[in-house]
């Protein structure tokens, strides 16, 4: 039997009383227009590794906020006329983006960039901030700016590339931004060629890593450290506390640990046969890297060595116990993975690998490519199989 | 009784310094300000004739003519469309006829009505338009200019009534409620309003180049009944009144502009389509799964993309009748006031 709802007698015909005097007074509005809640906290398919993004053009770098809440990424769009690459922010499993910042740092009349975020605990996000003019195939300025929220808009820009650090290589760009603590970045900074490797070859952004380098963002123009023994690296993470860092170099399988107070390196993890290890990423003891896939050490005429690098598998290390887990998918390749806060989750660039058959017994492999000069990345989102264990 | 006056007025200040309006981009859409504009003048002849067949019942009938010179206007200085300036160029003349019927407020009843007749002409309508249409002579170059043609003023109403009735119940009217008579001074009143349509000049759709002749389309009619009742009370030694006013009570909804390439409020379905291509062939990008554009009963193939023109188009059309929507084009609704006024 339905309960009666508690109602006080002859509370409805003060109230219906009120509502007349109200309707004759003109004091009842209407309610204001209103459009349904068109977006969406899920993805589109959640079959694993869940598709979190469909831009036909590339989506790069994701980097988590501190609280776990959302994904901050790189999204260059296909219908702006100025070619932006901006900041986006999904729902942490996906679904519609809550933010989407263009014209960061230049303006509608510049091709601007916002690459490879790095949010601090503290909220600050750091990234590196590119702005040329339209249809131009490189930036005429790019530097390393600091905001003092994930959305980029206040950001200052605290150094302008290019620049020699002490002991090391010229750098005209960087990638894999980390904070090392509340005053400092780390990143690894790069070397970059932007051209064609033949004639009436694709332009092509052709990047190599000089070294891990560190930047105190209180000190504008303040020259950056290099860390050293660290040429060619392709890969840098942060201990928690900050007491060491996390780097892969060119070719290397393994993945080295620097003491930032004693300068010593030493084989962090190996990963052997498994391939050339890159694009580390820690939290807690859990290392996220990928390892092996479509990768190639070489030599470019310019550069000098190079790692060319379309992707590999993510592998998932407990480095208090050794364990790893690789998160394999088929017919996709990753990129750049991020571990989640919470170590239950990464966000990863993926690549669609393509076989085309050439013939009886014989077939190629490529990675999809979109536009002339970026792989085009759809991020995704792949999950360990075993929980994140406690910092050692 | 016959009146006559001169009146003049300062032109409006904003066409002392340099102009554009509309398509800026366009040719023909730039005026140089002119500091010294002179005061647009007027000389008003007024002839009425008032006489009262009864007692409290009056008859005014009256005519009257404005001729209005010095209106400030373009004035061309050559046959650049961009070296006009602004110039007291502009001369017309209003003629019209006014009746007024008053029967005063006589045993708590008294009306007025009111009905004027007018025809309001000028050699341009609007300080932007060219006084004088200008031609180039094919046969020997010569700059031409027609002679002057008059069109209607954009205050050009023709037809024009107002009707008021009103009414006052008695001191003593209406039963006492613990001693108060509720309907004791109560006030009423109804306005009527109509009037014929203001004019309007049709352009073509692109919005640059007028149809026929400036001024030539008329609005249609428009018409609103207003109330008022009012119950005066006295609060202490101060008088006060609580009031019902009622604007547009039949809630007419009433044409104030239209779109000039149709002349109705709203698009024709060929002018929505024509913006919803436009914006169309603009962007015909995909929207992906994750953009805050994206809309899921769009994506027909439920592919994660709203893509290709079976699935955009729509979209766009739906944007463009929206973008459409005639907002200005209404007078306003009706609106209910229900007020108290203390008098000092």
């Amino acid at each position: 039997m339905a309960q009666r709802p508690s109602v006080r007698r002859g509370a409805g015909a003060r109230s219906a009383a009120l509502a007349a005097v109200l309707s004759v007074s003109g004091c009842g509005h209407t309610k204001p227009f209103a459009s349904p809640p068109y977006g969406s906290d899920a993805p589109f398919d959640a079959t694993p590794p869940a598709r979190l993004t469909y831009n036909l053009a590339a989506d790069r770098a994701p980097a988590w906020l501190a609280a776990g809440n959302g994904l901050l990424y790189s999204s260059q769009q296909t219908d702006r006329l100025d070619n932006d690459v901006c900041a986006a922010v999904l729902p942490p499993g996906g679904g519609t983006q809550r933010e989407l910042w263009c014209d960061v740092p230049g303006g509608a009349e510049a091709t601007d960039a916002v690459e490879t975020p790095a949010l601090a605990a503290d909220g600050r996000l750091g990234f590196l901030a590119a702005t040329g003019s339209i249809g131009g195939t490189k930036p005429l300025q790019a530097g390393i700016a600091v905001a003092f929220s994930f959305d980029p808009r206040d950001a200052r820009m605290v150094r302008t590339f290019p620049y020699t650090p002490d002991g090391s290589t010229p750098q005209l760009t960087a990638e894999h931004l980390r904070w090392l603590d509340a005053a400092r970045l780390v990143y690894v900074g790069q070397n970059v060629r932007v051209g064609a490797q033949c004639a009436g070859c694709t332009t092509d952004t052709l990047r190599t890593g000089q070294a891990v380098t560190i930047l105190g963002v209180d000190d504008a123009g303040s020259l950056p450290v290099a860390v050293p023994g660290t040429a060619g690296a392709t890969g840098v993470a942060v201990e928690p506390g900050g007491g060491a860092l996390l780097y892969t170099l060119a070719g290397d399988s393994r993945v080295y640990r620097h003491t930032l107070s004693g300068g010593t390196a030493q084989v962090a993890y190996d990963f052997g046969a498994a391939g050339i290890a890159r694009d580390v990423h820690l939290v807690g003891n859990r290392l996220a890297a990928v390892v092996g896939g479509r990768v190639a050490f070489g030599s470019d005429a310019v550069l000098g060595p190079m790692q060319y690098d379309s992707g590999g598998v993510v592998q998932v290390v407990d480095l208090a116990t050794g364990a790893a887990e690789a998160l394999d998918a088929t017919s996709l390749l990753y990129r750049r993975p991020a571990i989640s806060p919470d170590g239950g989750a990464i966000a990863a660039e993926g690549y669609r690998v393509i076989i085309t058959q050439l013939g009886p017994g014989a077939a190629d492999t490529t990675v999809s490519r979109s536009g002339r000069r970026h792989l085009r990345g759809e991020l995704r989102a792949v999950h360990p199989s075993s929980g994140l264990s406690a910092p050692g | 009784m016959a009146s006559y006056g001169r009146f003049t007025q300062a032109p409006d200040y904003q066409l002392l310094v340099d102009a554009a309006f509309d398509d800026t981009t366009r040719t023909g859409r730039f005026r140089r300000g002119n500091p010294d504009l002179g005061f647009e003048r007027a000389s008003q002849y007024e002839f009425n004739v008032r006489i009262r067949p009864r007692e409290a019942l009056s008859l005014r009938v009256g005519v009257y003519v404005k001729r209005l010179t010095g209106l400030v206007a373009s004035v061309p200085l050559g046959v650049d469309p961009d070296s006009t300036i602004f110039g007291n160029a502009d001369a017309g003349s209003v003629k019209g006829a006014e009746i007024l019927l008053e029967r005063d407020l006589l045993n708590g009843v008294g009306f007025r009505v009111a009905y004027t007749l007018q025809d309001a002409v000028a050699t341009a309508t609007d300080p932007f338009l060219l006084n004088r249409l200008i031609v180039v002579d094919p046969l020997t170059g010569d700059t031409l200019r027609r002679a002057h043609a008059e069109f209607p003023l954009d205050f050009d109403r023709r037809h024009a009534v107002t009707a008021i009735a009103r009414a006052r119940a008695p001191d003593e009217a209406g039963p006492r409620v613990l001693g108060v008579r509720p309907l004791s001074g109560l006030e009423g009143a109804v306005i009527l309003r109509l009037a014929s349509g203001l004019p309007f000049s049709m352009s073509d759709s692109t919005g640059d180049s007028l149809v026929g002749l400036p001024n030539a389309s008329r609005l249609p009619w428009v018409s609103s009944v207003d109330l008022l009742v009012r119950r005066p009370l006295r609060l202490g030694g101060a008088r006060a009144g609580i009031y019902l006013d009622v604007r547009n009570l039949l809630n007419r909804r009433n044409v104030v502009a239209v779109r000039r390439d149709t002349g109705l409020p709203r698009p024709d379905n060929e002018a929505v389509l024509l913006l919803a291509e436009g914006a169309y062939a603009a962007n015909p990008s995909p929207i992906p799964f994750e953009s805050a554009r994206y809309r899921a009963f769009a994506d027909l193939d439920r592919d994660g993309y709203v893509a290709g023109r079976e699935e955009l188009f729509p979209l766009y059309v739906a944007a463009a009748r929206d973008y459409t929507q005639p907002v200005y084009a209404y007078g306003p609704p009706r609106l209910v006031r229900l007020g108290v006024e203390l008098l000092f």
